[in-house]
């Protein structure tokens, strides 16, 4: 074969060229997966010497998952970021620009083959090391070759690196500086992060009757989160969606590039506006909403906060721009307009919040309402054949269908009025969901804290409801028990002793005793009395998990406490207040 | 052959090169000629596929040339400031210069690194600025493109070299019919090489004439007159471009035809006439300043 034959133009970009000039990331990804997947494992072996296979299986294979879902997710990006950078870096360089681009390589073969050689570097080492890894735990008993979950974790691996690539990729191709095309993927795989916090911003800080709660801060757009979807298959296909999606973008990005841009900070003049508007408008709401909560909710300090943080950011954007530190004054006119924007959005927040906290429902337009509360004993709540692990809320929103009376409206314009006074103390309250489904089959969900009077006033009817208890407590919905009483365990204490046994038919007489008590439940007896014992029941779940779901005794539960002595589960010896734990209970010096 | 018709390149608010014709011929060297700033080379990275106009066409020998590997293949571009890979080697260098160019002569690169004493295995990092322009152009001629396209490349090369990487011009040229086109802001390191000149002046084409047309059309004399009273009539019947004298002894740019120009003294009683070679410089005054230009604003070096 001749040099002819193997022209570029005929055969595209050789990956042994491409590759003779990338010696470096080749080596480092050598040399940081061998600590991965031989070291590593080898020292599994060591540790694991002279122990039980089991032991090892165990070891090995929590090793092998822990590398995929966090370490090597992290090596992955970084992977991902390096050498997409390295290969495109030529592009920021007016001298590499004129050496590379005067060659006869078109830019679609030159970009098809960086491409392919980056994907090929990592996803070839990875798959070697990560063979000869489970070549060595092999030779100790560890076995993993078929294991799905060690090779979902190697796709989910994979995929958040090709996302990482594709993402630095196009930021490589849309700016003519290699740092700012640092900033450029921050951007790129931050800025719903960014959406999240004003999102959060709005329920958390500045409104308070949205019971806003923990969000998992799983972005969509960023590839290493989606490593940890629980979704994971889920993961796998968003990230190899943003791989196809970035690279077509930053092959097109790269057609339209002009090569005279090479040493600016962006390729597009378009993108520098777009940039510009989302990120000052953004840093001066924060900035709002800064000096808004700094000084005790003041909107001036709001105002003052927006036109700095705005115009600060504006600045450092024009001389990021320009690369020269004079160049914050330019646009200024345009700065100080984008700084408006900020300040107008944060003002539209603040707005919005307090239109937020004000709702309250008309109860002609509520087709019923579902309560819970966050604390209390009732924290384990099971549903569905496969036992899905829930809590109160959950189980309320699916079984509770509570009617809009008299006690609702003035208990949530209590709750409302209560919430919205950020002064008072709440050790004195009771935090409340309430989830209000609209007759126009909206639903509205507030969180208020109510103080105990009210709650004597207003809740304690309801909790007397048959509609109220059975969508509170679990017995009522407890099929999957039902279905699950092989696996059976029960068990009862009063704090000091305890008594279990595994007898299917234990459940079935407990639950008819318990139920016909709970028709003397009431939210004030719960609040004022301390239950004397409480029973466990746990059973396995369809994913081999345990669950366990406690209910509470109290001296009044005369059918349960006969079922118990009748199957000589109760103890007689009466236990001190201090020692019956872990039951929880509202004090009676708190209840008015 | 490489065209070039109405074509405009804009950095934003500036115009570098603004509706230029151009035609560059091929077999011949052209000199591409401009103040600082001219837009020469803008024009040749134009040229080299480089940057993209902003309108207007460049083909070479028919072929667009931007992200047109075909017509790529035709040409080989030496910037003002080469690149060459970090702790790359003149030999390693020619590698990748092979596994681009497929008609890269190894065997001529190898000779010529020897007859220039460049060391082949030596880092081109410890090269000197002269040598690493002697090695960027051995490397363009060895890449056997029908087109050489060289940016300021004799700057930092000293006058031994230089004749001789025009030496290796010509005998390209003359084995392969090499087009070596070479922008410089210098006038008088081109003009013994260049057959065609193209003069750039602020984006736009001031002239595009072959060397030799240019002299035959253009005289230099030094004439000393037997009767003072003579010159008045003499310089009457001149096209005169330049005049300035020293004592008796006058220095002369005219224009016309040799002949013509020695028949207007032939009556004359002259003490001293003798007709100089002309500098490309004075060339492009007579030139520059037919177009209308007033030379004295230019800069020229």
């Amino acid at each position: 074969m001749t040099r002819a034959n193997l022209s570029l133009n005929k055969y595209g970009l050789p990956q042994k060229e491409i590759l003779r000039h990338r010696k470096v990331p080749v080596v480092l990804a050598i040399l940081i997966m061998a600590m991965f997947y031989i070291i590593g494992p080898v020292l599994v072996l060591i540790s694991n010497k002279g122990v039980e296979t089991a032991s090892l299986l165990h070891d090995a294979r929590t090793y092998y998952i822990f590398q995929n879902t966090s370490m090597s997710a992290a090596l992955a990006g970084i992977f991902g970021i390096y050498l997409a950078f390295e290969g495109f870096r030529f592009l920021h360089v007016p001298r590499q620009v004129d050496y590379y681009e005067s060659q006869p390589v078109s830019r679609k073969t030159r970009f098809i083959g960086i491409t392919v050689n980056s994907l090929l570097i990592y996803s070839l080492l990875y798959l070697l090391f990560f063979l000869a890894g489970m070549l060595i735990l092999a030779t100790g008993g560890a076995n993993f070759l078929a294991d799905g979950e060690v090779w979902r974790g190697f796709l989910a691996d994979l995929f958040a690196f090709s996302a990482w690539y594709a993402i630095a990729s196009l930021s490589m191709m849309v700016t003519g500086n290699t740092f700012v095309a640092g900033l450029a993927t921050i951007f790129f795989s931050c800025f719903e992060f960014g959406l999240i916090f004003l999102d959060s911003i709005f329920y958390s800080t500045l409104a308070t009757t949205a019971g806003y709660d923990n969000h998992d801060w799983l972005a969509y757009t960023n590839p290493s989160t989606q490593v940890y979807n629980s979704n994971h298959w889920l993961g796998i296909g968003i990230n190899l969606l943003w791989t196809v999606l970035y690279l077509a973008l930053a092959y097109w990005a790269y057609q339209k590039r002009a090569n005279e841009k090479a040493g600016r900070a962006v390729a597009f003049a378009w993108i520098e506006q777009v940039v510009k508007i989302i990120v000052v408008v953004y840093f001066a709401a924060i900035g709002g909403i800064i000096g808004y909560t700094m000084i005790g909710l003041n909107f001036a300090c709001g105002i003052i906060g927006a036109l700095i943080i705005g115009l600060i950011t504006a600045s450092l954007m024009e001389i990021i721009f320009k690369f020269d530190l004079v160049a914050w004054k330019h646009n200024f006119v345009q700065s100080l307009l984008l700084t408006v924007a900020g300040l107008a959005i944060f003002a539209g927040m603040v707005w919005g919040a307090k239109r937020y906290d004000d709702w309250l429902p008309a109860s002609k337009q509520v087709a019923s309402v579902a309560i819970s509360q966050d604390d209390g004993i009732y924290t384990n709540y099971y549903m569905g054949k496969k036992s899905a692990k829930g809590d109160a809320s959950d189980y309320a929103a699916k079984y509770m269908y509570l009617p809009v009376n008299s006690d609702f409206v003035n208990l949530v314009k209590a709750g409302s009025k209560f919430t919205q006074n950020r002064s008072h103390e709440r050790e004195d309250s009771v935090h409340m969901r309430f989830v209000f489904r609209m007759k126009n089959g909206r639903v509205k969900t507030r969180v208020y804290d109510v103080d105990r009077k009210t709650l004597k006033k207003y809740f304690e009817p309801i909790s007397k409801t048959k509609a109220y208890k059975q969508a509170y407590f679990q017995i009522y919905h407890d099929q999957m028990i039902m279905d699950n009483l092989d696996s059976m365990s029960f068990a009862y204490t009063n704090g000091k002793e305890t008594i279990k046994r595994q007898d299917s038919q234990l459940y079935k007489d407990f639950r008819a005793a318990y139920k016909q008590d709970l028709a003397k439940w009431d939210y004030q007896q719960a609040s004022l009395q301390k239950p004397i014992g409480q029973v466990a029941v746990s059973w396995t779940r369809a994913n081999g998990k345990r669950a366990k779901i406690y209910y509470p005794v109290y001296s009044n539960y005369s059918q349960t406490i006969v079922f118990l002595k009748k199957n000589k589960l109760y103890s007689a010896k009466k236990v001190k207040l201090e020692y019956q734990q872990p039951l929880d209970f509202y004090l009676e010096d708190q209840f008015g | 052959m490489i065209e070039i018709d109405a074509l405009k390149k804009d950095y934003g608010q500036t115009e570098a090169i603004k509706s230029l014709n151009l035609t560059i011929e091929e077999d011949r060297v052209f000199g591409l000629i401009g103040t600082n700033g001219a837009g020469k080379s803008t024009l040749l990275r134009m040229i080299a596929g480089i940057l993209r106009p902003t309108s207007g066409y460049i083909t070479i020998d028919g072929l667009p040339v931007y992200d047109n590997p075909a017509a790529k293949k035709k040409f080989c571009f030496i910037p003002d400031d080469p690149y060459f890979f970090q702790n790359a080697t003149a030999e390693s260098m020619a590698r990748d210069y092979a596994a681009v160019y497929q008609n890269f002569d190894q065997e001529r690169f190898a000779r010529l690194l020897a007859d220039f004493r460049l060391e082949p295995k030596r880092r081109i990092h410890d090269y000197s600025k002269g040598m690493k322009r002697q090695l960027a152009i051995l490397l363009g001629l060895c890449t056997n493109t029908k087109y050489l396209l060289l940016d300021e490349v004799f700057d930092g090369l000293d006058p031994v070299m230089r004749q001789s990487m025009k030496s290796l011009f010509a005998e390209d040229m003359d084995r392969r019919q090499l087009t070596p086109i070479i922008a410089s802001h210098n006038l008088r390191e081109l003009e013994d090489i260049c057959d065609h000149i193209g003069f750039l002046h602020s984006g736009g084409l001031l002239l595009s004439e072959d060397l030799a047309d240019m002299k035959l059309e253009i005289q230099k004399l030094q004439c000393v007159f037997k009767d003072d009273r003579d010159m008045e009539e003499v310089l009457g019947k001149l096209k005169l471009v330049d005049h300035s004298s020293r004592g008796r002894l006058h220095t002369l740019v005219v224009r016309g035809s040799r002949s013509e120009v020695e028949a207007v003294f032939d009556h004359v009683p002259m003490t001293f006439f003798e007709i100089l070679p002309l500098t490309l410089e004075e060339i492009f005054i007579a030139e520059a300043e037919a177009v209308g230009y007033d030379t004295r604003k230019l800069i020229l070096k």
